[in-house]
């Protein structure tokens, strides 16, 4: 389309419009805002059809915002016409669209004049009343999106540009600049394109949000069949036990609730294990209540006396087997018991959460900046301790592989296989495709994999990480040892059988650390990145991936 | 060839007293114009002008208005020979607009929403507190500050 040249307003199909179609982030703060209108000002960035341009600022601290996209475009999409995000959700439309699994894509060409002719012809027919189906209101939200939605708009992104003369240490103009003088944040972030974003493929901030989605916990019962009592995390002090009482009474009888205000949470148990698990499964990813977003798991075992209704045995067995101190054996046995695989490893996430409080006893809350292992010093009284990350990472790839064999349901978590773009992939989140690492994994490691009883594989992913460093002898020594682990580097290999199970336990300082890494290492790719965290998760998976 | 009419200026008494002044002024006016505007916005580089056409004025106002030094007629002559904007002076005259910076910078048709521009606002009203209006560069020209 060479000249554009308007002969007539209605048939070329140039579009005006009398408001812009934005969402509230871009729309600024301020109750006052003065917007100046441009008729045909500027080509829409999408369809290159000229389109009326709004422009305006969204608060005091903002820079100028203009209408980027034509109002057709954005009525395609459903999306701001600024930021290109959904109206409703405040989403890229790739994840919207992978959450509430809307295929828009196929219909809407891409590529010159058949895209003009498309945009022209919808907004031909909109105008003239044709009711095109627009699916975005009649699709009900389910609960992924409502996580993953912004429920607050973010003015952040309202802010004026970096001063790329300030980057470059030339900016002249100092105080009076109206750039932002920051360092420009750079990553893979940065490489976003609007139609691909607009388009929803490609789209590295869509990868990153799936993905975090991805990683969200889904609630499974855990192993202990003891275990009747749910962790409701996030409290607020206008949540009453009444409320909750509320809430969870639907699904089997209350046994008793406990509320830790002081913790910001409350333990609900059932008298029964079935009510118990009926409510993680109706309530895990929708308790709101007094639209305060909660957080539901499973209550731990171990967790000290916040946990009104686990079993004494049940908690001294676990205390036991995470000391550490039992031969592999019978910690072996003990852990035994039907592990299930995926989420169970909120087990160890829960820790953090329950143990904080009361740690003392067998310092159990053993995080790893603790570790005088993790950072490579030298611990004379243990043995093979010298190499503190290096000899940890040899050890890695031999345990590692056992774990691969197991079937991860949780797969994100320990190395990720081959760091492959799988990693990012966790647990199957209902629209993801189930992530293969199982089966990936056993290409590379045939050998070894299956013995392991798959009960260890489950909660303890982030545990087996550990555990397998474990050296042979160290788990009849102290907890420090655990840590150790990583010296003996292949000797590991034929221990594992046996003692991957009794591995698990050895830590329970493995799990806080464990889990709290979990978190850290969930999210960013198995690479040095989590050195901060821990050591033994990112190692491990660095060797994965070579 | 008919004849034709030439002004010829005749400077007024009391000329020789300014002329050096505003030969200087010129002198700097020219430069302004001529100099390479290196490393300079585009709109940067206009503001060496505008701010000496605001001193040449200013001066003979000045003269004129307050000091009271040269004559009405020698402040004529400056006006015509263009050693001073006349429309400039004339805002000058009025109360509020002590310090206009230049003509722009209080028109509203030149500006979105019918405002002026930011240099008008006085500093005690306005958020960011060092700003060089895009016109002239000017730092703020409020009569209050």
């Amino acid at each position: 389309m060479a000249h554009r040249l308007l002969r007539d307003a209605e048939a070329d199909g140039w579009e005006r419009s009398d408001f812009p179609i934005i969402c509230e982030s871009c729309l600024g703060d301020s109750p006052y805002v003065r917007m100046t209108k441009a008729d045909y000002d500027k080509e829409c960035k999408i369809c290159t059809r000229p389109f009326t341009v709004f422009r305006w600022r969204p608060g005091r601290d903002a820079r100028y915002k203009k209408s980027e996209i034509c109002q057709t475009c954005s009525k395609l999409k459903n999306v701001c016409q600024v930021c290109l995000l959904d109206l409703e959700y405040g989403l890229p439309v790739q994840v919207r669209d992978t959450a509430l699994s809307i295929n828009s894509n196929d219909a809407i060409p891409k590529s010159d004049v058949n895209r003009e002719y498309f945009a022209e012809e919808h907004d031909r027919r909109a105008r003239a009343g044709i009711d095109y189906e627009s699916s975005y209101g009649k699709v009900r939200p389910n609960d992924t999106i409502l996580k993953l939605q912004r429920t607050t708009p973010y003015y952040k992104r309202n802010r004026a540009h970096v001063c790329s003369f300030y980057v470059r240490g030339q900016c002249t103009r100092g105080l009076e600049c109206p750039y932002r003088h920051e360092m420009p944040v750079t990553g893979e972030l940065s490489q976003q394109n609007i139609k691909d974003r607009y388009y929803g493929v490609n789209d590295p901030v869509a990868m990153k949000l799936l993905n975090k989605a991805g990683e969200m916990p889904s609630l499974e019962p855990p192993e202990d069949e003891n275990i009747r009592t749910l962790y409701v995390g996030g409290l607020d002090a206008r949540i009453t036990e009444q409320d909750l009482r509320d809430h969870f009474y639907a699904h089997g009888e209350i046994e008793s609730i406990k509320m830790v205000l002081q913790r910001a949470c409350a333990f609900v148990a059932y008298t029964t294990r079935e009510g118990a698990e009926k409510a993680a499964e109706e309530l895990a990813n929708k308790l709101v209540i007094k639209g305060l977003r909660l957080k539901l798991l499973w209550g731990r075992p171990q967790a000290p006396k916040p946990e009104s209704e686990i079993s004494d045995e049940a908690r001294q067995q676990a205390a036991v087997a995470h000391s550490g101190l039992l031969p592999r054996a019978v910690i072996s046995q003990q852990q035994n018991q039907p592990l299930q695989p995926p989420g169970t490893h909120d087990q160890p996430p829960a820790m953090p959460y329950f143990n904080i409080p009361p740690q003392p006893q067998q310092e159990r809350a053993f995080y790893p900046s603790m570790d005088p292992q993790r950072m490579g010093a030298l611990v004379p009284a243990q043995d093979g301790a010298s190499s503190g990350p290096s000899g940890s990472g040899d050890n890695r790839s031999g345990p590692e592989k056992q774990h691969q064999g197991q079937h991860y349901a949780y797969p994100g978590g320990p190395p990720p296989p081959q760091g492959q773009f799988y990693q990012q992939y966790y647990p199957p989140y209902g629209y993801m495709p189930p992530p293969p690492p199982p089966y990936q994994q056993y290409p590379p490691y045939p050998a070894s994999m299956v013995p392991p009883p798959p009960s260890n594989a489950t909660n303890h992913q982030h545990p087996p990480p550990y555990q397998s460093r474990v050296p042979p002898p160290p788990t009849g020594t102290d907890h420090q040892s655990a840590y150790q682990h990583r010296a003996p580097p292949g000797s590991n290999q034929q221990h594992h059988p046996p003692y991957q199970s009794g591995v698990p336990t050895p830590s329970p300082s493995a799990p806080p650390p464990a889990t709290g890494e979990q978190h850290h290492a969930r999210v960013p790719s198995a690479s040095g990145e989590q050195a901060g965290t821990s050591q033994q998760m990112p190692s491990s998976e660095t060797d994965q991936q070579s | 060839m008919p004849k034709v009419k030439t002004n010829r200026v005749r400077y007024p008494e009391g000329w020789e007293l300014i002329e050096p002044t505003l030969n200087e002024l010129q002198a700097k006016m020219r430069e302004a114009e001529n100099d390479p505007n290196d490393n300079k916005r585009k709109c940067e580089a206009l503001w060496p002008v505008f701010k000496i056409a605001h001193q040449k004025s200013r001066y003979i106002f000045d003269l004129y208005y307050r000091r009271k030094e040269i004559s009405k007629e020698l402040y004529e002559f400056c006006l015509d020979q263009g050693y001073a904007d006349r429309n400039l002076i004339a805002k000058w005259k009025k109360p509020g607009y002590e310090r206009l910076c230049c003509l722009r910078c209080m028109q509203p048709r030149d500006h979105n929403f019918q405002t002026t521009c930011v240099c008008r606002v006085p500093k005690h009203l306005r958020e960011e507190k060092v700003i060089e209006c895009v016109h002239c560069g000017c730092r703020g020209c409020a009569s209050g500050d």
